[in-house]
């Protein structure tokens, strides 16, 4: 029988950012309906909810003027909204989504005015861990954000995080015995939203970053840096490869490190594009380049990266050759090095040695990895919500019966090969 | 085997292709390359280990983390080519460079010395001293190496200017040439001024004949000793080297015994200078 859930989620298809579209891929190969109340988006893209999906989708928008969720009115607009949606009637569990905090916040109100519904609270990122918090001039609101991460993780029935790092510190965060049991269940990439391509061999080497930046700690320049050392030392590839960077604000330091370049030719910046097309994009690099969060442990008190970017399923699943500048321990070195493909820091030599690397042909062209596949993560999600409906019981057999579900999959696929 | 290059590798992952292709775009009959990766902590050690697979001129001795004169050491004792040369993996070789040394060798050189200000052809060790020091590179036999004994015998000094000088001062057919390498990773020249003075020292006991053009070009090589920041180690450093200054005079002109009493005459004017502001 298909389940019957009531999702609190401020970010959510059919807006295009990574986040919004984060849950929406999840959820979409469930044999559920989903009753979801959401934000209305500024940038959406209709044709997400156009793709055929197992799942059923009901959405409710919440129109804020002030759609931003660092301000206390909109919050409690969005919350209200969400309490006043639900129905015990019609809905079976409660999902929620960190993204934004105020979607838990919405459901820990929920929970408390009906405390035999089960309640699965999903954390794509970290909220008082977050590393980029410090980094950040203003964040309002962020100790309230603390508190609701807090309660969270002790009245939610089961927590969902992306990757076991993310996992571990959430894990850390309120005395074992009193927080909700940790799930890890990876981002996926969704085959059907996207056409796969064949790659010609035509023009440049395109090395391609999708998506955003950021001032600090995840920034273009040890790439452009690179770029230039690369073609210093081997002045014959500046007419071979070329280095595109798509997403919108791009920092000053970042444009002010491109002016400097010696070859600033080989690198454009494009402004960003939708989730879709730039799935489409992707199949169109010869190489992907992620950039994540540098951090460690002197600045930031961190010795592994505790995100694993929903860019990076994406990438994996567009089975392109990937370039990863990340923390040497973390989710993204974990996939990239099970794929073969190189792993370096914000060192310029590194990057402009994976990059010759690249370009010559010295890494394999990665299979996309069943494990990440839409359809099985929906299973493990749906696996997970008919646990918490089952009860105490359903959640102490659930790390054997989702461990077991994954290995069956991963076996055919070995099997398969 | 004729030309044995012996190639310093320390974190050079990007740049071993560059030398090693230079190296063998145009070679000479009889090459062989000796690659010495000291404790590379990149992805040196694979880009040597597939030259080496598939170019049996290429050889690779590992060495835990040294630095380049023990490196080169380790090296030229595996050299078989007559003629043994040393380069850094950051650099790489000229493309006529090949064509200028099988040149410029023959039966009775014993050392190609190459610099920026050297005349090209054969020298005697007075104009190869005239020049400047800084920035040498040479090859040797390894005969010649072997007869005398000669190492890098410190990293400061290795392939810069201590191993270069030794081999002129004991080679009887000195041969320059401008620059087979491009580029130049040395470090800036860190020693004191002690060990300067000290170095140049053995150098004039080794040849006291050549104590007058030693003792120029060891003046000249005080310019190039790196300062500290401003500030009162900089004023002791300054002192030091002036008085370092003054004892190589003294050498130069066959006064040895006369340095201490010169030198202190020389700081009590610098510090009188000093104090007035000139």
């Amino acid at each position: 029988m298909s389940l019957r859930v009531f999702v609190s989620s401020w970010l959510f298809a059919p807006s295009t950012g990574s986040a919004d579209v984060d849950l929406f891929k999840r959820l979409r190969h469930c044999d559920a309906q989903f009753e979801v109340v959401q934000v209305r988006g500024r940038l959406v893209d209709p044709r997400l909810l156009d793709f055929p999906s197992r799942a059923r989708f009901v959405r409710h928008e919440v129109d804020l003027a002030d759609a931003q969720p660092r301000s206390q009115g909109a919050r409690e607009r969005f919350i209200e909204a969400v309490v006043e949606r639900f129905s015990p009637d019609r809905h079976q569990l409660v999902l929620s989504h960190s993204n934004e905090v105020p979607s838990h916040e919405a459901a820990l109100r929920v929970k408390r005015l009906n405390p035999d519904v089960p309640w699965v609270a999903y954390f794509g990122d970290l909220v008082s861990q977050n590393p980029y918090v410090r980094h950040m001039r203003e964040y309002p609101l962020f100790e309230d954000d603390c508190y609701v991460e807090e309660q969270t993780l002790r009245h939610a029935d089961v927590i969902v995080c992306n990757n076991p790092y993310q996992a571990a510190l959430m894990a850390a965060r309120v005395p074992r015995e009193v927080g909700a049991p940790i799930i890890v269940i990876p981002h996926p990439y969704d085959p059907r939203f996207v056409e796969p391509q064949v790659r010609t061999t035509e023009g440049p080497f395109t090395f391609m970053h999708l998506g955003a930046l950021y001032p600090v700690k995840r920034m273009a320049s040890p790439v452009l840096r690179a770029i230039d050392l690369l073609l210093e030392v081997y002045p014959a590839l500046a007419n071979r490869l070329q280095m595109l960077f798509i997403g919108d604000d791009v920092s000053d330091a970042d444009l002010a490190a491109w002016r400097r370049m010696a070859h600033p030719h080989v690198v454009r910046f494009i402004p960003g594009v939708s989730y879709l097309a730039s799935l489409d994009l992707m199949q169109r690099a010869d190489a992907l380049v992620l950039i994540d969060g540098l951090f460690n442990r002197h600045d930031d008190g961190i010795e592994s990266s505790p995100f694993m970017p929903g860019k990076l399923a994406d990438y994996l699943g567009a089975g392109r050759r990937i370039l990863g500048i990340t923390m040497e321990q973390g989710s993204s070195a974990d996939w990239l090095r099970a794929a073969g493909q190189p792993v370096v820091s914000e060192n310029p030599q590194a990057i402009a040695f994976a990059m010759k690397r690249l370009v010559e042909g010295r890494f394999p062209q990665p299979r996309p990895p069943l494990r990440l596949r839409a359809e099985l993560v929906g299973a493990e999600m749906e696996l997970v919500m008919r646990a918490a409906l089952v009860g105490k019981a359903g959640l102490a057999a659930l790390p054997v019966l989702h461990e077991r579900l994954v290995r069956t999959v991963l076996a055919h696929e070995a099997t398969a090969q | 085997m004729t030309y044995s290059v012996l190639i310093f590798v320390q974190d050079s992952d990007l740049y071993l292709d560059r030398a090693l292709e230079s190296l063998f775009a145009m070679p000479p009959a009889g090459l062989e390359v000796i690659a010495v990766n000291a404790g590379s902590l990149d992805a040196s050690e694979l880009v040597l280990t597939e030259w080496a697979a598939r170019d049996q001129r290429v050889r690779v001795i590992k060495l835990a983390r040294c630095s380049e004169a023990e490196a080169l050491n380790s090296a030229a004792l595996q050299a078989r080519g007559r003629w043994v040369g040393f380069m850094h993996a950051r650099t790489s070789f000229r493309p006529d460079a090949w064509q200028r040394l099988t040149t410029a060798v023959d039966e009775r050189v014993e050392v190609v010395l190459t610099g920026n200000r050297l005349p090209t052809g054969p020298m005697s060790v007075q104009q190869a001293i005239a020049t400047r020091p800084r920035g040498w590179n040479c090859w040797v036999t390894s005969a010649f190496l072997r007869a005398h004994g000669l190492t890098f015998n410190s990293a400061q000094l290795a392939g810069d200017l201590g191993f270069p000088m030794w081999a002129i001062l004991k080679a009887a057919k000195i041969v320059g040439l401008s620059p087979l390498i491009d580029g130049n990773p040395a470090a800036p020249l860190e020693l004191t001024a002690d060990e300067l003075l000290a170095a140049f020292a053995e150098f004039m006991r080794e040849r006291p004949e050549l104590a007058g053009p030693l003792a120029q070009a060891a003046l000249h090589e005080f310019d190039a000793l790196t300062p500290p920041e401003p500030g009162p180690a900089r004023v002791r450093w300054e002192v030091n080297r002036l008085r370092a200054r003054a004892e190589v005079m003294l050498l130069r002109n066959g006064l040895g015994p006369w340095g201490s009493r010169v030198a202190k005459a020389a700081l009590r004017m610098f510090k009188e200078r000093s104090a007035t502001g000139h």
